[in-house]
């Protein structure tokens, strides 16, 4: 993992495994080998691991092929409705396509979101060190939900009742990627206003993916997070709306979506680690519109702005809204320029959803 | 037997599903109240201890679960991935059985 958060750090090229070495593990090699391979992996993806694994293992196999960063290693792991971390690899990098839906959905969205991460801010991974991306799906029983447990992006099937599938929709893959990226960026403690400033993170580089991958403008976008997730009998169109936070559903099973959209509306609880997923609907509107108001791609420029502050050394673990906005505002300046379009909407974006910023006190932030 | 079940968290909150729940056996029908009391037997419930919270991680759901049955009761708080397939059978039959309370 990295620690080095210094905003021009960027990663040295480090040599990776051939795909080609680990498929022929998982396919050729003895049971217990393969067993070793998934168990490193469960506990611990990096490469580093993965390639000390490796050349203890095949020691004396000859040279081993090393890939530059741009390159992806997917492994989709089928837990056949167990919570078990352990079950059967069913498609590794570069394997054709299965007839299993969720296997070809996470394959698929984890691999899109790597190339919007690689492509858009040249980011190698989770970590920016070319971190192997492991998608379990068919996770527990009529699983509603998916998460990310700090290596591996696990999804549910639903109970079919009131949710599909979760891989059904790429932002949440996107989503669930993503929070890799900010543990590894920012370490945002999951609780209270930095929880919802991670979740936000999460909604807005998911929101990303799915409108790089539809090549949509952000005047076309649906700024929906889950639009494919609800079953027929809910009353809603989504998880949550990044444009119209509390207007996802109504439901008399669901209830009515708690998020606000406005400081004015911010709410306190113990629920929900402090409402991570309520009051993310702030900064998650306050993207939307810096977004809109610029136009064009959303990962142009509010995208850019908002990575650049997600890997700026001043966000720290326990940022609330007002310095976040504060950040983005100072990385609008220092990539856009003073009084730029760019930080006008941003200063704008924040004020409509509560909150003041200014760009003289991130400056005076110790580095 | 009386089952308190509460499921927090996940990648949304949804105030429909995040309500505590109380689940009396004597008013669940004759098949649904065996399958419990099965399923509590099963995992052992009142001789596991649990109470976790992941130090990594985001979007887990954690349960919190009380259950009173004559003079045994007990609490546990889990979250995701609950690894004890047993309990996680109960978990998902609760989860289930709390759409109808
Ligand atoms: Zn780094
Ligand atoms: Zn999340």
């Amino acid at each position: 993992m990295c620690n080095n958060h210094d905003p021009n750090h960027r990663h040295s090229i480090h040599c990776i495994l051939s795909p080609h070495i680990l498929r022929s593990i998982v396919k050729n090699g003895s049971p217990e080998q393969r067993q070793k391979a998934i168990t490193t992996l469960a506990n611990d993806s990096t490469f580093r691991a993965l390639r000390n694994f490796t050349n203890a293992t095949l020691a004396g196999t000859g040279p081993v092929t090393m890939i530059s960063p741009g390159k992806k290693q997917r492994t989709i792991i089928d837990a056949k409705n167990l919570q078990s971390t352990e079950g059967k690899i069913v498609r590794f990098e570069g394997d054709p396509a299965t007839d299993d839906p969720a296997v070809n959905e996470a394959y698929d969205g984890l691999g899109v979101t790597y190339d919007f991460f690689w492509n858009i801010f040249e980011r190698h991974s989770i970590d920016d060190e070319g971190m192997p991306l492991q998608g379990i799906v068919h996770f527990g029983k009529e699983y509603n939900n998916a998460f990310w447990d700090g290596q591996k992006m696990t999804f549910g099937d639903g109970d079919d009742d009131l949710f599909k599938r979760f891989t059904i929709s790429l932002d949440v893959i996107g989503h669930e990627l993503a929070h890799g990226v900010t543990e590894d960026e920012a370490g945002l403690v999951y609780f209270n206003q930095a929880g919802a400033l991670n979740e936000s993170m999460s909604d807005v580089f998911g929101s990303m993916v799915k409108q790089y991958k539809l090549n949509q403008t952000s005047d076309k976008a649906d700024w929906l997070i889950g639009a494919e997730l609800l079953s027929d009998k809910i009353n809603g169109k989504a998880l949550r709306s990044m444009s119209d936070p509390g207007s996802a559903y109504d439901d008399p099973v669901l209830g009515k979506d708690p998020q606000p959209k406005h400081m004015d509306a911010f709410v306190n609880t113990f629920e929900d680690n402090g409402g991570v997923h309520i009051n993310s609907g702030i900064p998650n509107r306050a993207f939307y519109l810096a977004a809109t108001s610029i136009g064009g791609f959303s990962w142009e420029r509010a995208g850019k702005i908002w990575y650049e502050t997600l890997k700026d050394a001043r966000l720290r673990a326990n940022t609330g809204f007002k310095r976040f906005a504060n950040l983005t505002v100072y990385n609008a300046v220092r990539l856009f320029g003073q009084g730029s379009v760019e930080e006008q909407a941003v200063q704008n974006a924040w004020n409509e959803v509560g909150i003041k910023t200014s760009v003289k006190e991130p400056l005076q932030y110790a580095h | 037997m009386l089952i308190e079940f509460k499921s927090d968290g996940g990648i949304a909150y949804f105030p429909g599903l995040n309500r505590s729940k109380l689940i009396n056996t004597d008013s669940l029908n004759n098949e649904d109240s065996m399958k419990v009391k099965e399923l509590v037997q099963k995992c052992r419930f009142f001789s596991i201890s649990y109470n976790e919270v992941p130090q990594r991680g985001a979007d887990r759901k954690t349960y919190t679960i009380t259950i009173t049955d004559g003079d045994n009761k007990n609490t546990i708080r889990v979250s995701d991935p609950v690894e004890d397939e047993a309990l996680a059978e109960l978990i998902g039959f609760l989860n289930k059985l709390s759409k109808k309370v």
